[in-house]
């Protein structure tokens, strides 16, 4: 993607924030990838309404429920979408059900299950081996990886700055121990060090997944920071604050690392996708997000047990596949945009 | 580079303090009989070091700490079963701290001490005196009085030296009467001599004083014997602790040394990970069966990853801005961000006989029954089973290796060189071939040493589904029946492996880029 188009007005005097942003949208590719990951997101966050055991809203025996799915209301457990249809009286009560009326835990429809059917009417991507719908587990999937990747990118994201800028800025022996930490952790497979600190660890858990991610992969956002730190300390306009009396932390804070926040935002967007990838991996692996949570790694598992069934790849594999690309595309866009070389050329 | 390996390793033993609860009720848990259960522990313990503090030892275990600890264990009329067993087992070496603290004990506690003191009178020759005497408590008190003066290090030194250098009979039996006080002698004298006509005999004492069988002695042969020497060994390195005594100095020294951290890393250093607590086999044996099959893929990864990238990232560079050259982009920035293990799901579901087609063998890297075709036949089922997995494991390399080489090449193309052949009216084809190409490759040729990281992680998954018995399957088998040592040595080897390849990549740079040179200015 090295020579996308770099826009044609990019008038001079506006932020360079501003200025990376419209160089971001002026191409295409950047654009579809944006609207694909704003689209994974809201169906991260929206997933209730996508699919679902109870109704969005029920008039229900005299009563009204608003958003039923999310409430959970005591007096409709036990019941699920099917069972409500065939209590409601006609002309009295009515509901408005979510697209996919099952939820992704659900294996029993009307008491039965129906496992490893291929997609039809009722199961638009079919069900996994327990009868489950695989829409459903592909739509909770997404929030699960989302959430993995967001919150694991933020834990390395927050200890990268941290240890990168304290290494870039005070240097020496400081400086020289934590390049030596990141050396040593950087010397680890990353992949693998998750695995085997995964297989290391009693019970897992997605919150300790996020942890684990965020704890191993915090190296390259350092090294970035960094780097962005010992350039930066040289520029003429810190010498300026400092001969302004500027103090040494309102300094590293204010002026220098804004300024060094570019690369971050690149590595953000390619690690939110190498950690969606880790996620899955894992769960492919059975070691990652615990069942019987909804993910797309534990779907492709069950792909590789039943190979006849090609739903069980094709749906969770797409998804993941579109979720990585886009995010990576994002990252290579950001990437272009912030790129100093271009910005100022 | 030491100080990264050293961090390596701290790293890696720091993983296994990960696991919650002690390893030692996890792993020993299932094989041991109701009574013994303390005893168990400590020999399993003992074993892993667990007894160790991780870092630092500020309270360094010895005979005399050990010979305390029992004594007081023997207050708790549940703990005399294993406090009787374990004073017999001490021996010879607890009789100087254990025997002058018997009037102290409480009756009960006495009578647990003195049972386990009959074995070993039984032992160093005594049991009859003692029988004579009647009241036990009053013999042992005599016999301390009595031979005190024969309980000093220096002493058991001497009577070593002298079996060994004049074969003095009445040495010998002297040094089975001090019993396991002579151990720490005896092992120093075989540990400095070797083994020859002289100090065999002095390993044919070993089993009669610690009460454990190993196989060799006088009139075996020399192998078993070698053998048996270092399975002593070995054994005193983990045991050392209980019957020698530590002094000022070495409690200074032990302070660092004696810590689970420097009896692993000592481990280490001789590439000896113990044994695979899964399945009871030594890790260093199923690595050296594992690991060339793993490396045998990922190094023919790497040669079609090199394969498909110089060529893709050539074409394309030399179309900057074409229809072609956005589409190879493109796909293989699509390449890339595919999941391998979607990739090779789907290819088994399509290529593997379940599908649509049947092109491809399932699983493993041999047919059954291939061992008795000839070796051509065989060398081609096993490029037929390794087509997948190679794929598999290759495409996401030559993606980004395609993308290198392109920018690669657009660099090259630009220097003045390239213009000077092609204003001397070289023909394209010489120009790209005789003077860019070797150039534009550096950039991707240092790239080498990065792609094993990758590989490693990509074996795990490629393994499992492709059913090969290589070391990523055996990790993911690892984890799951929780093979604490495979996983460690695993880690830190693939660590090694890593760090070598960065290694390797400065200096394949320097080898590639006569310009960079590491003796000179950088």
């Amino acid at each position: 993607m090295k020579e996308r188009r770099t826009g044609t007005a990019r008038p001079f005097g506006r932020a360079p924030l501003r200025r990376a942003f419209s160089l971001f949208m002026s191409s295409w590719l950047n654009r579809i990838a944006i609207l694909f990951v704003l689209l994974l997101v809201a169906v991260a966050l929206l997933a209730d309404f996508l699919a679902s055991d109870l109704p969005i809203y029920l008039r229900f025996e005299g009563r009204s429920y608003i958003l039923p799915n999310i409430t959970r209301p005591d007096e409709l457990r036990g019941l699920d979408n099917s069972a409500l249809l065939d209590l409601m009286v006609e002309g009295e009560d009515w509901a408005l059900f979510p697209p996919v009326p099952y939820h992704p835990n659900q294996s029993k429809v009307r008491g039965e299950i129906d496992s490893l059917a291929p997609p039809s009417l009722a199961h638009v991507m079919g069900t996994d081996d327990r009868g489950r719908d695989v829409f459903a587990r592909v739509v909770y999937g997404t929030r699960i990886s989302l959430s993995i990747g967001f919150v694991a990118v933020s834990i390395y994201v927050v200890i990268g700055l941290l240890l990168g800028a304290v290494a870039g800025y005070s240097g020496g022996v400081v400086d020289a121990s934590i390049s030596r930490l990141i050396e040593v952790m950087m010397s680890f497979p990353a992949f693998f060090f998750i695995l085997a600190v995964q297989g290391m660890l009693e019970k897992t858990s997605i919150f300790q997944l996020m942890v684990v991610i965020g704890l191993t992969r915090w190296t390259d956002v350092a090294r970035l920071v960094r780097g962005e730190i010992l350039r930066i300390k040289n520029e003429s306009y810190v010498t300026a604050a400092v001969s302004a009396g500027v103090g040494r932390i309102r300094l590293l804070v204010r002026h220098i690392l804004p300024n060094a926040m570019g690369p971050v935002l690149v590595s953000i967007s390619f690690g939110v996708a190498g950690s969606v990838l880790i996620e899955a991996a894992l769960s492919f692996l059975g070691f990652g997000t615990p069942p019987p949570t909804a993910s797309w790694g534990e779907l492709l598992t069950q792909a590789y047990a039943h190979h006849e069934c090609w739903w069980l790849t094709a749906f969770p594999g797409a998804s993941l596949f579109v979720t990585v690309l886009s995010y990576n595309l994002a990252g290579e866009g950001l990437r272009d945009a912030v790129d100093p070389r271009l910005l100022y050329e | 580079m030491i100080p990264t390996i050293i961090g390596i390793s701290v790293v890696t033993f720091l993983l296994v303090h990960l696991a919650p609860g002690s390893p030692v009720t996890a792993s020993y848990g299932a094989s041991v009989s109701a009574g013994n259960v303390e005893d168990e522990a400590r020999m399993y313990g003992r074993r892993y070091f667990l007894h160790l503090p991780l870092f630092l030892n500020l309270h360094i275990e010895d005979v005399e700490s050990r010979a305390e600890d029992l004594l007081a264990a023997a207050a708790d009329p549940q703990r005399r079963p294993f406090v009787r067993r374990q004073i017999a087992a001490l021996g010879g070496a607890g009789i100087p701290h254990v025997v002058p603290r018997l009037p102290d004990l409480e009756p009960d506690a006495r009578q647990a001490v003195l049972d386990g003191l009959d074995v070993v009178a039984e032992r160093i020759g005594v049991a009859e005196e003692m029988q004579e005497k009647g009241d036990r408590e009053a013999f042992w008190r005599d016999y301390w009085d009595y031979y005190k003066m024969d309980y000093r290090p220096a002493r058991a030194r001497r009577l070593v030296l002298r079996f060994v250098l004049e074969g003095n009979e009445l040495a010998g039996r002297e040094i089975l009467k001090l019993d396991t006080f002579c151990l720490p002698a005896i092992l120093d004298e075989l540990g400095k001599e070797g083994l020859d006509r002289r100090t065999l005999p002095l390993m044919d004492m070993l089993p009669r004083i610690t009460g454990i069988e190993r196989a060799g002695g006088t009139g075996e042969s020399r192998e078993v014997n070698e053998q048996a020497l270092r399975s002593w060994q070995d054994w005193w390195w983990h045991h050392e602790d209980e019957y020698a005594q530590c002094n000022a100095l070495c409690r200074v020294t032990g302070s660092v040394t004696k810590t689970q951290y420097a009896k692993w890393l000592r481990r280490l250093a001789t590439f000896e990970f113990g044994e695979s607590t899964r399945d009871g086999r030594m890790v260093s044996d199923k690595l050296a069966e594992r690991l060339p099959i793993t490396l045998l893929l990922s190094f023919l990864a790497i040669i079609v990853a090199y394969l498909v990238a110089i060529p893709v990232g050539t074409y394309s560079a030399l179309r900057p801005g074409s229809v072609v050259d956005r589409i190879i982009t493109f796909a293989l920035f699509v390449l890339y961000s595919l999941p391998s293990f979607w990739v090779a799901i789907m290819l088994i579901q399509l290529l593997c006989g379940v599908g649509i087609l049947d092109l491809f063998p399932l699983r493993g890297l041999t047919s059954p029954g291939s061992g008795e075709w000839s070796l051509p036949a065989r060398a081609l089922d096993l490029a037929h089973h390794l087509v997948l997995p190679v794929f598999c494991l290759s495409y996401v390399s030559f993606a980004t290796l395609s993308r290198y080489q392109r920018s690669g090449m657009m660099e090259t193309v630009r220097q003045d060189y390239i213009r000077t052949a092609r204003a001397k009216g070289l023909t394209e084809r010489a120009v790209i071939f005789g003077h860019a190409l070797r150039n534009s490759v550096i950039p991707i040729i240092t790239l080498l040493g990065l792609q094993i990281p990758y590989l490693i992680g990509g074996s795990v998954i490629v393994e499992r589904v492709f059913g090969i018995e290589g070391m990523g399957l055996e990790t993911f088998e690892a984890i799951r029946g929780r093979d604490h040592n495979w996983i460690l040595a695993v880690s830190f080897l693939t660590a090694l492996l890593t760090l070598f390849g960065i290694l390797l990549s400065d200096i394949l740079y320097a080898i590639v880029d006569p310009r960079i040179s590491y003796e000179g200015r950088r």
